[in-house]
């Protein structure tokens, strides 16, 4: 078995592509006709967002994603050599600012945003191996 | 579970443009009985025969209001329906504000009363195609008609959470006081939000025992009940049987999205 998806549940999918296209640089790839589905361009572990009313037709169910409740206990990270630049295009695109860069005691630079539905981003520089 | 022979329905157009969130057709094979579930929707309804020459007769209209129990209905060979269950939200205008009926069925003259338009379905030498044709183009009048977004924002929440999220946190990811949330609530949809959620925990909680085939201890957890007790109280209220016997001969009308 392997890590093939990372799918997050979101109010409008639509407007959630453009958002990650803005903020982070990242591609489409595939969108469902039906609008409730798209994948983004992240190598072989796919990023996709699924419509809110997909987890019903899926037989789950979940706490929706909120801009301004509490952000679920888990993270999507972004790796970049340019943190600082990163963040500030991110924030310029309508991320809500959390933590700005900062250097780590292991040399990692990090810094956390949230994106249009209040979910998690880390926004962080690789980390180094000796 | 099953579906009784003579039962079909269909999504008649994606579910933002739509009022109705089903099409359903019985056509009765055999003298029989089924129980139906609560849903918390209206539905609009016409029970009927074919005579010899395949038209339609003995045309009945029937209005129901919001179900939050079961019922039996009872049938003989012959006995046909076609009916429309709505949006949940549309409850609220069919039923003209009398926001507290539920499970109350209007048969006749006084369905015809509350909902004018039915009087559409009574048409000389009418086919069973052109009547289904008259009821879909009823509910499409419906959907014309607009809906507070606390309302439809509320719904997606209860459908979407599995009917867990408590009013309180329905109010928090809306932005309003519970008791805003339950007001507007309460006139679109018939219900307090509290008894929609239960009807949707419910079904899902059915949905995890009967068709995936989970234990009681992990329905119990996963539906989100504080414990398998207040689970078999929920299974009495909607269905009428416990947990552990559900009967072969419910409707299970599938709670869309």
């Amino acid at each position: 078995m392997k890590l093939g998806y990372t799918i997050i549940y979101v109010e409008n999918v639509a407007e959630t592509v453009a958002f990650y296209e803005r903020a982070f640089g990242l591609m489409c790839r595939f969108v469902h006709e039906s609008g409730l589905y798209a994948e983004m361009e992240t190598g072989e572990t796919v990023l996709a967002f699924a419509a809110n009313e997909a987890a019903e037709m899926n037989g789950i169910a979940i706490a929706p994603n909120t801009k301004n409740g509490l952000p679920a206990g888990w993270e999507v990270c972004f790796v970049t050599d340019n943190v600082a630049s990163a963040y500030a295009q991110a924030v310029s695109a309508g991320a809500t600012p959390i933590t700005s860069p900062a250097e780590k005691p292991w040399g990692q630079t990090v810094s956390y945003v949230r994106d249009l539905n209040g979910c998690l981003v880390e926004i962080a520089s690789p980390i180094l191996k000796n | 579970m099953q579906i009784p022979i003579g039962y079909k329905e269909h999504i008649p157009t994606p579910q933002s443009t739509r009022s109705i969130e089903r099409v359903w057709y019985f056509s009765a094979p055999d003298a029989g009985s089924s129980i139906i579930l609560p849903d918390g929707r209206s539905d609009l309804i016409v029970r009927f025969k074919v005579d010899e020459d395949g038209l339609v007769c003995s045309v009945i209209p029937i209005v129901t209001s919001p179900a939050t129990k079961p019922f039996n209905v009872c049938y003989v060979p012959g006995d046909i329906w076609i009916g429309l269950r709505l949006r949940p939200e549309l409850s609220g205008i069919v039923w003209q504000g009398q926001v507290s009926t539920v499970n109350e069925a209007y048969r006749g003259e006084s369905a015809v009363n509350l909902v004018p338009m039915l009087s559409k379905i009574y048409v000389e030498n009418c086919s069973v195609s052109k009547l289904t044709q008259i009821m879909t183009g009823m509910a499409e009048q419906l959907g014309a008609i607009s809906i507070p977004a606390i309302a439809l924002n509320a719904l997606k929440l209860c459908h979407v959470s599995g009917g867990r999220l408590k009013v309180e946190e329905l109010a928090r990811y809306l932005s309003c006081s519970p008791r805003h949330l339950h007001r507007v609530f309460k006139s679109a949809v018939g219900l307090p939000p509290k008894s929609y959620a239960a009807i949707i925990q419910f079904h899902r909680a059915l949905n995890l025992m009967s068709v995936d085939g989970l234990s009681a201890s992990e329905v119990a957890l996963e539906a989100g009940y504080s414990d398998q007790s207040h689970m078999v109280r929920s299974f009495q209220v909607f269905g009428g049987f416990p947990p552990s016997r559900i009967p072969k001969n419910i409707s299970f009308p599938e709670l869309p999205h």
